[in-house]
């Protein structure tokens, strides 16, 4: 394990990375997708339940890991279920986290098809972030934890150039009634949204690089609360500007950026927006990408991660374009078919794992060594 | 495995199977002449013949054979390079006293003649016994006088090095408005010197060594010990240590050899004329190489902000020191991004645009029969074109023939027709900008990012430029200068290191030195004291 990376990351830095893991793409879609299922009640499932969701998936996992005294998962999946079905989760892993990597460039580059360029090929998109983020998987999680440090102020600058200036526009009387429908709207409406949140799931194979693998589940908490905080204030907004219409909008954020207007000066400023997106994007792609390599670099005992990088990003490339059809496809995933996908992968699962692992014995209390 | 036994192959049976493999010739060391290590004899007719074969061909050695003025007379022979060589102490510290032998007739030391010269008669600082004809050779080349005794097995090595050298003047390349206007010159111990007037400390170290077979250039390490890294100072020794090559003609050349990356635009040893400033540097723990003959000094390690300080940041009050370099930090993004975007935006995002200026903008490039892009790249191509033929110019021509060039091109391009006058705006906002840039290495690095940049801009717009951006970001955070990541203190985040990043903290602000580099000895000053008139003086 050594072997494949070097590279030590501290427990702020894991943090932000936790942040970039989920948002970027999670902006773009999640209001549109709760609006439909939630109605007026959006706002409160984003803020309450697929955090709390959120929380469920980062406490089984940070359990799991710290039994493990922050080894990684493929690691000690050998002990707890036997040589060849930790492989088989290891190749199981392999699949899906490409797969979903596969499936968040295909989200990015639909955005900039849509949104900017609807004569350019989708494959350039993909192409030159997957290009982006397989350099920065080559030089490793140092750089990508420190690359992300920087973008993930810029992201935030995004956000909050955009909620500050279209707060005028805001009316809040949008957001009522409120729990019109009961709690159902808000459970169905919390079903897709929470296939993202658990996305923090990945912490499972960066727990090795932590300096202290103790600091993980403070930082994994504090990750989730402040997606929490985020996401919940763009669903807000995109309700309080669109109202319930915004359902029928795919990527409500990027009109609230273009309704933007200060002084008759700075207006149609959504291409600035884009471009901070472009960087939190390549991030999360690449952390996704990274986790890819790492465990299918540890499945197959390589000596090292590096040739695996660019094959990778061919399978995910050709993947990106064949996966659907069209947008209406994709967003068709999401509210149906990704919600058993994800709910299996980053709670049934590590649930499992840990339940074995309580089961037979295995691993420390996580206060041993 | 293979390449090993080709090569044996080609030293065995190869055409130039007669050269000697490069390593050992290296390997031999001090000489370049192939003589054998001579011991110089007591003969003085034998040693002077050995001299003048070394020196066959040598238009400008000057044998001057003369005696000692005892009785009876002592042939003595000096050997000198005219050009290198002080000629009046010559003529007075050795020659007339060794000559003439004022008052001393009657002495004649019982342990021989060198002892009575060495300790006696010759008042000059710097005398040396030596006995093998390599180092005599090696030290004659570097301008001593070497004075042959008849019948002594040693010869002395006397120091009188002089010739003519530049004054020392402002450093052409780094000027300012407020600080000290010394600069280094070409001569090592002069550049030495000023830093040791700086610096008075015992705990600043000095290495010397020789780097260039043929040249065999003075080079020298600095540092203050118990402040500076040890680690970047073994590196850095043992770099110096591996290069093997002819010649060192320049500080670029040992630039060259001891980088950590070749293969990018971005310079990863910071190099200056300015003294100040590497005293500065020394006594925040970084490492100085000082190379003969070039009055640019290196300093190790630096990071990608080094590039973008001028030294007079910090002889300026804090609060204008900040505007200024707020003011740099804009135009940095000017310089680097000011044609892409103009360019993505008339070419992809028109909508930014607000309506006046977007439609001056569009009435502006009516009649041009370019799109954006290649406007752009004609116009920046010729600039660079106009700046780079501006320094090779005689000084007097250089600054009016690219001022009245660029403007007459400019004129004449706009009203031929085939650029827009938005476009020379853009160009020229761009060209002064990249002058604010201190750094030479700095700005030209960012100079030439700004023509990939504007590619991508043409087919990919803003996505385009911010995918470049990415992918320089990517380039700079993999990037190390001798164990220091090169955009600290960004990343890793040092906050304790921004109050010298774009904010400039007054003086007494400033009680650490820079985390990563400075680390061994972190305070260098009491904390806090802010300058305040003594109460009740009011």
């Amino acid at each position: 394990m050594n072997m494949l990376e070097k590279g030590k990351i501290s427990g702020s830095q894991f943090m932000w990375m936790m942040v970039t893991t989920v948002l970027p793409t999670a902006v773009l879609f999640i209001p549109a997708i709760t609006i439909k299922n939630a109605g007026t009640s959006a706002w409160i499932e984003s803020l309450i339940v697929s955090t709390g969701w959120g929380l469920v998936v980062v406490t089984i996992c940070c359990t799991l890991g710290e039994r493990f005294q922050g080894r990684s998962l493929l690691n000690y999946s050998g002990e707890i279920l036997g040589k060849p079905l930790g492989k088989l989760l290891g190749l199981f892993y392999i699949f899906i986290i490409t797969y979903t990597n596969a499936i968040i460039v295909r989200e990015f580059g639909e955005f900039l098809l849509s949104a900017f360029m609807p004569e350019t090929p989708i494959l350039v998109f993909n192409v030159i972030l997957l290009l982006l983020a397989a350099t920065s998987v080559r030089n490793g999680i140092e750089v990508i934890a420190r690359m992300n440090q920087f973008v993930v102020s810029l992201m935030f600058f995004a956000l909050i150039f955009i909620f500050s200036l279209i707060f005028g526009e805001a009316n809040f009387h949008h957001l009522l009634p409120l729990f019109e429908g009961g709690i159902k709207p808000i459970i169905h409406g919390a079903l897709t949204p929470m296939g993202w949140r658990g996305e923090v799931f990945l912490l499972l194979f960066m727990l090795p690089f932590l300096s202290n693998h103790r600091e993980a589940r403070p930082a994994a908490y504090k990750a989730v609360l402040l997606l929490g905080l985020v996401l919940g204030t763009d669903v807000l907004m995109v309700l309080a500007v669109f109202g319930k219409e915004a359902a029928n909008f795919v990527f409500p954020v990027h009109s609230l950026a273009t309704y933007i207007s200060v002084a008759g000066f700075l207006e149609r400023v959504e291409a600035f927006i884009l471009a901070l997106w472009v960087a939190g994007v390549t991030i999360k792609v690449a952390v996704w990408y990274y986790c890819a390599t790492l465990v299918t670099a540890q499945t197959f005992n390589l000596k090292d991660y590096k040739p695996v990088v660019l094959p990778l990003g061919i399978i995910q490339a050709v993947w990106s374009i064949t996966i659907y059809d069209n947008i209406r496809e994709m967003v068709d995933f999401f509210e149906k078919p990704w919600i058993t996908f994800s709910l299996f992968f980053e709670f049934v699962v590590p649930t499992t794992l840990l339940l074995i692992a309580v089961i037979r014995k295995k691993g420390g209390r996580g206060s041993e060594k | 495995m293979f390449n090993v036994l080709r090569r044996k192959l080609k030293t065995t049976f190869g055409k130039n199977k007669d050269m000697k493999v490069s390593h050992e010739r290296f390997d031999e060391g001090e000489s370049d002449h192939a003589t054998e290590r001579h011991l110089i004899t007591r003969s003085l007719a034998k040693n002077k013949k050995t001299m003048q074969e070394i020196f066959s061909n040598w238009g400008d050695i000057e044998f001057r054979e003369f005696e000692l003025g005892t009785a009876p007379p002592v042939k003595l022979m000096i050997i000198y390079i005219k050009g290198l060589t002080s000629m009046p102490d010559v003529h007075v510290s050795i020659l007339e006293k060794l000559m003439l032998l004022e008052g001393l007739m009657e002495e004649v030391a019982s342990n021989g003649n060198l002892h009575l010269i060495k300790n006696k008669l010759l008042p000059i600082a710097e005398v040396i016994e030596q006995n093998d004809f390599i180092t005599i050779t090696n030290q004659v080349l570097t301008g001593d006088v070497v004075l042959f005794i008849d019948g002594e097995a040693s010869a002395l090595m006397i120091g009188v090095k002089g010739w003519s050298d530049r004054a020392v003047g402002e450093p052409p390349s780094e000027p300012t408005v407020r600080g000290p206007r010394d600069g280094f010159t070409e001569n090592i111990l002069v550049n030495v010197a000023h830093i040791r007037r700086r610096v008075r400390s015992s705990r600043l170290k000095l290495e010397k060594m020789n780097i260039g077979l043929l040249t065999k250039t003075d080079v020298v390490i600095m540092y203050l010990d118990g402040i500076v890294n040890d680690s970047v100072v073994v590196e850095v020794r043992a770099r110096l240590n591996k290069i093997k090559t002819d010649a060192i003609l320049e500080s670029g050349y040992i630039e060259e050899f001891i980088q950590d990356e070749w293969l990018t635009p971005f310079p990863l040893i910071l190099s200056t004329e300015r003294p100040d400033r590497v005293a500065a540097h020394l006594l925040e723990g970084h490492v100085a190489v000082l190379v003969d003959t070039t009055p640019f000094a290196l300093i190790m390690p630096t990071t990608f902000f080094h590039f973008l300080t001028a030294a007079e940041d910090y002889y300026t009050r804090a609060p204008i020191a900040t505007a200024i370099r707020l003011l740099r930090l804009v135009a940095i993004n000017i310089a680097l991004l000011l044609p892409s975007v103009y360019i993505a935006i008339a070419t992809f995002h028109q909508e930014m645009l607000p309506t006046q200026l977007l439609i001056s903008i569009a009435q502006a490039r009516e009649g041009v029969p370019f799109p954006a892009f290649v406007e752009a790249f004609i116009m920046e191509s010729t600039f660079e074109l106009l700046r780079e033929a501006g320094v090779r110019l005689p000084r007097p021509v250089g600054q009016a023939v690219s001022i009245v060039g660029a403007l007459v091109i400019g004129q004449a391009a706009v009203s031929a027709g085939l650029v827009s006058p938005a476009m020379v705006i853009v160009v020229a906002l761009t060209a002064i900008s990249s002058f604010a840039i201190p750094n030479y290495s700095g700005a030209i690095a960012l100079r030439l990012m700004r023509f990939p940049l504007m590619v991508l801009a043409a087919t990919l717009g803003l996505f385009g430029i911010m995918s470049g951006l990415m992918a320089m970001l990517i380039h700079l955070s993999s990037l190390r200068s001798f164990g220091v990541p090169y955009i600290a203190p960004i990343s890793p985040l040092v906050i304790s290191d921004w109050k010298d990043f774009i904010l400039r903290a007054p003086h007494w602000a400033m009680f650490t030195r820079p985390r990563l580099v400075g680390f061994k000895e972190p305070q260098r000053q009491e904390k806090g004291r802010v300058p305040k008139p003594p109460k009740g003086s009011q």
